[in-house]
């Protein structure tokens, strides 16, 4: 007979004796979103943190992780479970329970965390929620020791504007709606208790965009950018020029081809305040043509290993 | 006008070791006067 048509009732029953201390789920501070099906070991927090961080700077968009901190009010819209009630002896019967459906407003990060997460708006995401007691909230991974992001839909509202004493401040806000059993029957809760608690949980950050933009005018390989912050438009000059003044920290390459193109030299300018980025014109992947070649930040890995952690630029034709 | 001076951590060294310092003060010559070029160079390749 094998498993056919089989169902082991005896697991139908868990014991109900608690001890003096368990697990509870805390007031929702956070929400990282990790790629769908990404799977962390959980063998031990200090294991987990160095599964993840690489992550929250990988060079690869669709592998990389996603925080949102400060979530100020959680309001929940799950509806209540769908009810038969038998018309015979009034008896119920419970046959569909509904997503667990949650918003989460923040308001730091206003308009430039909108921006970002409006861009996914729509699609199935992962994501693991920190709460106010340091824990990490996820589902159960394919083994005993590995957690992953539970996976729904998510949706960030339009802004709602500030219009007077009722609503003085503008409210953000982002919705996912989620199966039930991967929060209740295969949760998986990570204390930070003992690791850093809460203070570590929050303070893992985004990356933010940095735009490049043209110093001067380019002559043959000499290339002449500034950087600011996409997001509170702070000059990266300002903060970083020695340690950007590297040729490791930028990158160059062929639009046409897409092959690096072999970068010289980059120095401080203080001229234009930003950089003159010097490449080889006798690289076979370098071309006069006017907007054929594109320049870039490093990836965040590589900058990180700079010391310039927390940035990826967009690319700018040269 | 030179924007400052440049120092060997701002050049790619692989490329300096296999260029002549001619090449090499050819190629950086917008950057730096061509006595501390010829230095950055000498520094690169004695390594």
């Amino acid at each position: 007979m094998g498993v056919q048509n089989s169902k082991n009732c005896s697991k139908s029953f868990g014991n109900t004796g608690v001890g003096d201390c368990w697990n509870d789920i805390g007031i929702p501070r956070g929400i990282i979103f990790v790629p769908i099906g990404k799977e962390y070991t959980s063998v031990s927090i200090a294991a987990f943190k160095a599964a993840l961080a690489p992550d929250l700077l990988a060079d690869n968009a669709a592998l990389r992780a996603y925080p949102i901190q400060n979530i100020v009010v959680t309001t929940d819209n799950t509806a209540d479970a769908a009810v038969t009630t038998f018309a015979g002896d009034g008896s119920i019967a419970i046959g569909f329970e509904p997503n667990q459906d949650m918003t989460f407003q923040w308001t730091q990060g206003g308009f430039c965390l909108l921006h970002a997460l409006r861009k996914s708006k729509g699609q199935n995401r992962a994501f693991f929620v920190i709460d106010s007691k340091g824990q990490l909230i996820g589902t159960q991974g394919s083994t005993a020791d590995t957690v992953k992001g539970i996976v729904g839909y998510n949706y960030t509202n339009p802004a709602k504007w500030p219009v007077g004493t009722d609503n003085p401040i503008p409210i953000y806000n982002t919705r996912l709606s989620f199966r039930p059993e991967q929060v209740n029957e295969d949760i998986a809760i990570l204390s930070f208790a003992d690791d850093g608690g809460l203070g570590y949980l929050t303070g893992l950050v985004g990356l933010q965009d940095v735009v490049l933009t043209q110093g001067a005018a380019r002559a043959a390989g000499v290339l002449k950018v500034k950087a600011k912050t996409d997001c509170g438009s702070v000059d990266l000059y300002d903060v970083y020029d020695g340690e950007l003044a590297v040729v490791g920290a930028w990158k160059v390459v062929n639009k046409a081809t897409g092959n690096v193109v072999t970068i010289t030299a980059v120095a401080v300018d203080t001229n234009i305040h930003g950089w003159t980025i010097t490449v080889d014109t006798t690289d076979p992947d370098y071309t006069a043509i006017a907007g054929g070649l594109l320049v870039s930040l490093a990836g965040p890995t590589e900058l990180d290993a700079l010391d310039v952690t927390g940035y990826e630029s967009n690319t700018l034709a040269q | 006008m030179k924007a400052t001076p440049l120092h060997s951590k701002n050049v790619n060294a692989e490329w300096a070791k296999k260029h002549t310092k001619a090449e090499f003060v050819k190629q950086h010559k917008h950057l730096d006067t061509e006595e501390n070029l010829k230095a950055i160079h000498d520094e690169l390749n004695k390594k």
